[in-house]
């Protein structure tokens, strides 16, 4: 003991082994004394040479363990004082559960900071106390399989301090962070470096039998459980109290937050974890209520086209699992229930101008159509722009927008006819102060709403008749136009179709450049030349949708049956074979009137020019009766009542009828009306232009429409029978829905028939043994 | 390799910008040694912990080390090891070969046993 207290710095001899166990205890008594002086902060006093030398001595003369468990010892009662000297008299004075009598946390603040001194007084000591026992780690420890000298002192320091059995530090450590966490969630500053020293010495430390870190074991747990009831309490209290933009922003900070907490001082592995609760009780748990709140709701944001609030739900809601799907079908029914509405004004509009329509206000129905395809564009490039700025353009978000689309479209069953109006609409008068370009992206936009419609053969043959009215009555403004149509429809529905349409086009051009031929023939020829000029459009009958097979009647003037004569033999003379048909119903005169006031040229149809031809040999005042008329055109009852009418009651009025009245009916008189006046010399009387079809006219296109179905599916059976030999039922008619599904959706009753049919005519036969399997036959 | 080694003896001879005096056995097998205290703590567990701002003291600006229970013959083959990475116990009889690997033992020159 004497000797201990000799100055240092000078060399003794080592002493005389007298015996083992005195030299023991000489080395021993050096040793723990110089372990306590590290503790108390004296080292410089020591002289590591001889402390090392000491220690390796007692490892040397295989003392090992007693040094090992000496120094555990030495290092127990020290850290026992310091729990009973520093840190228990630290502890927050309140008891740290009782957050309200202490508010700012201080008492809890000035515990961690004496946790943090006792922590690195700890870990200062502890790599000193290794230097010098060096020796004893690299021989001892290993050979004895027990922890290094500094995890040891990392062990006792987690039993004695963190997790002393003799005072409630675990508790205070435990209820003071979770205290200074949630201070600093309510906006309290607290003192980060502290709170991070203790979270730090929490990781250092491992537990014994999870071989995991006491953080994860002891507060980890912990903090989880509270934060969950937190984010629990707080989401309630949110959801009552702000609306939906609000709420997601407060969501977002909070998210930011506790990344932040966990970069600042928490463990990387929490952050998942943390993560996962804030979504849950903040996102998952109020999805549908965030999206379905009133005036502020997903639907409110769309429509009032909030972009930067629809961007942070999807992104905020595309953190948990059902977040984007609930959006999804919530803006799918949205959009539904627009394209509803939608559709109800048409029907509302064509149930009330019903009888308009019939009465000659034939725009109306266009109007209706037009504003129809023009308010899915809208609602379309709404959701567009939606799709762009908010959802990232995420495809699954698309998807669902073209379903719902695809199903509005479709609920209305006049929308093939309606797109293809609207085209007609933007190819004859749209051009007019509109430049291409604008042309051609509308054109395109219309295109991908010819995309959603099922039906697409039903919308070929409107658009056929459409470009047909265009293509005979010279409205089609700009060929150019036509032509682009037709490629981005090429692409859509394959050649198959725009070969028609082309051909609809070469008899155009075939048809002009005939007329030139024939008058030049006039010119040349000894006959009387004709009274009028006679302009024919020669029509391929596979071509146009019309039926051109026969000529309707029409009893037509004999001037005018001359002249055609008179084409027809020309014609007839240059290809023979072929066979006219005179369509009286499609073409439009020139004729001059002579009225009271002054002349007019008029622009009439065909039909119109019969019906006021019969006027020349009346006299002034003298009237027809409908029945006579009749009599003596012989035109089809509907198109006289519609011609009438043009001429009667719409906004020029060449004749006048008797009674008044908007309607024909039998019975009616007519007379020239010679008071007719009209600001222009030349007069167009509006002819039958594209208009929403009739119900009779509907039903005919149905028609025409389900036998070229039949024909398709017919085509398609023998296709894939021809291919395959031999096939069972169900795997046939799913093979022809495949097929024909890009133009129509055939129901497998009508696939049925026609293979039924085909049978009939031995095409196909059922197989002997199997009824359910049909044979194709060669 | 060889090299490196001969440049490092050369070092230790010269004792050139050494800050460290090493101070070994007992009268009269005593021996002062002028070393670099970064050469030592790179090469030996030992020396860096000994040699470390908490252990050292230090008179007119030169660390003073004490080694009383070694010979300086036997510290000498032990530096050059340190030094030069090669143990040479060529001359030295048997007695001194097996000071010197107690030494190394003591010193936690755990590697002198592979060479």
């Amino acid at each position: 003991m004497s000797s201990r207290k000799q100055p240092k710095g000078k060399i003794r001899p080592p002493k005389k082994p007298n015996s083992a166990d005195a030299q023991f205890n000489d080395n021993w008594d050096r040793l723990a004394q110089a372990i306590r002086e590290i503790h108390k902060k004296n080292a410089s006093i020591l002289s590591f040479e001889e402390l090392y030398r000491n220690a390796y001595n007692m490892v040397l003369h295989k003392n090992g363990d007693k040094l090992y468990n000496g120094v555990r010892e030495v290092i127990t009662q020290h850290l026992e004082e310091v729990a009973v000297s520093q840190v228990v008299p630290a502890f927050p004075l309140s008891g740290a559960s009782s957050s309200q009598t202490n508010p700012n946390g201080a008492g809890g603040a000035n515990f961690l900071k004496v946790l943090k001194t006792v922590w690195e007084d700890h870990t200062t000591c502890m790599l000193m106390i290794r230097d010098i026992l060096m020796y004893m780690d690299r021989v001892y420890a290993k050979t004895a399989n027990v922890p290094l000298v500094y995890d040891l002192g990392l062990d006792l320091f987690r039993d004695t301090i963190v997790r002393s059995q003799n005072y409630p530090i675990q508790n205070h450590l435990l209820e003071v962070l979770l205290q200074q966490i949630k201070l600093e969630r309510e906006n309290e500053i607290i003192d980060r470096t502290n709170v991070k020293a203790s979270i730090d010495m929490l990781l250092e430390l491992t537990d014994a039998s999870t071989k995991d870190t006491v953080y994860a074991t002891d507060f980890e747990n912990k903090f989880l459980e509270t934060s969950s009831e937190y984010y629990r309490v707080e989401g309630q209290m949110l959801v009552g109290e702000y609306d939906a933009p609000e709420y997601m922003k407060k969501v977002d900070k909070r998210l930011n937050e506790e990344e932040q907490r966990v970069r600042h001082y928490l463990s990387q592995t929490t952050e998942p974890k943390i993560r996962n609760i804030v979504e849950e009780e903040l996102i998952s748990k109020h999805l549908k209520t965030v999206i379905e709140m009133e005036n502020s709701g997903l639907i409110p944001m769309l429509r009032n086209e909030k972009m930067d609030d629809l961007g942070r739900m999807y992104k905020l809601f595309g953190r948990v699992v059902k977040g984007h799907d609930e959006m999804k079908s919530a803006i799918s029914d949205y959009i539904r229930e627009l394209g509803k509405a939608i559709n109800e004004t048409v029907t509302s509009n064509t149930t009330a101008e019903g009888g308009n329509a019939a009465s000659g206000d034939k725009q109306t129905g266009a109007t209706v159509a037009v504003r129809w395809v023009q308010e899915v564009l809208d609602l379309k490039d709404k959701f567009d722009k939606v799709q762009n700025l908010a959802l990232s353009n995420d495809k699954a978000f698309q998807t669902s927008f073209n379903e719902a689309f695809e199903y509005f479209i479709n609920k209305n069953s006049k929308s093939p006819e309606f797109i293809s109006l609207f085209i007609d609409d933007n190819l004859k008068k749209g051009l007019k102060g509109k430049t291409e370009e604008e042309v051609d992206s509308v054109l395109d936009k219309t295109i991908t709403l010819f995309r959603f419609i099922g039906e697409k053969d039903v919308f070929e043959r409107y658009y056929k008749q459409h470009l047909a009215k265009r293509l005979l009555l010279g409205r089609s403004v700009s060929d150019d136009a036509e032509r682009g149509m037709i490629g981005k429809l090429k692409v859509e529905c394959g050649y198959q179709f725009t070969t028609k349409l082309e051909g609809m086009f070469n008899d155009m051009r075939i048809s002009s450049d005939t007329m030139t031929d024939f008058k030049e023939y006039l010119d040349k020829s000894v006959l009387e030349k004709p009274k009028l000029d006679l302009s024919v459009t020669v029509l391929t009958s596979t071509f146009w949708p019309m039926n051109l097979s026969a000529s309707p009647r029409c009893n037509l003037p004999p001037e005018l049956t001359k002249a055609c004569g008179t084409f027809q033999n020309f014609y007839l003379g240059r290809h023979s074979g072929r066979r006219l048909t005179w369509q009286s119903n499609m073409g439009t005169a020139d004729i001059r009137g002579s009225f009271k006031a002054r002349k007019h040229e008029l622009n009439v149809s065909t039909y119109q020019m019969v019906i006021l031809l019969m006027f020349n040999d009346k006299q002034d005042g003298e009237s027809l009766s409908y029945e006579q008329i009749k009599g003596e055109s012989d035109i089809p009852e509907a198109d006289l009542k519609r011609n009438l009418q043009s001429l009667a009651c719409a906004k020029y009025k060449i004749l006048v009828k008797e009674p008044k009245g908007k309607e024909i009916n039998p019975g009616d008189q007519f007379n020239f009306n010679n008071d007719f006046t009209a600001p222009l010399q030349r007069i167009k009387i509006q002819t039958v232009a594209s208009k929403v079809e009739s119900e009779g006219e509907r039903k005919e296109t149905r028609e025409k429409v389900e036998e070229a179905r039949k024909h398709q599916t017919e085509a398609a059976i023998v296709r894939i029978m021809k291919d395959r030999k031999t096939m069972e039922h169900n795997l046939l008619i799913a093979e022809v829905v495949k097929q024909l599904q890009s133009r129509f959706m055939p129901n497998p009753a009508l696939i049925k028939k026609r293979i039924e049919a085909l049978i009939e005519r031995e095409y196909l036969e059922r197989a002997t043994g199997d009824r359910r399997v049909y044979n194709y036959l060669a | 390799h060889f090299l490196l080694s001969r440049d490092y003896n050369k070092l230790l001879d010269s004792s050139a910008y050494s800050d460290v005096i090493i101070q070994v056995g007992q009268e009269p097998d005593y021996q002062e040694f002028k070393v670099h205290s970064l050469v030592l703590r790179a090469r030996s567990p030992y020396f860096n912990a000994a040699l470390s701002s908490e252990w050292i003291r230090k008179q007119e600006n030169m660390i003073i080390f004490n080694k009383p229970n070694m010979s300086p013959e036997v510290f000498e083959i032990i530096l050059k090891y340190v030094y030069g990475g090669c143990l040479r116990l060529q001359g030295h009889d048997v007695p001194a070969i097996l000071s010197v690997l107690t030494a190394a033992d003591e010193l936690c020159l755990i590697d002198i046993f592979d060479v």
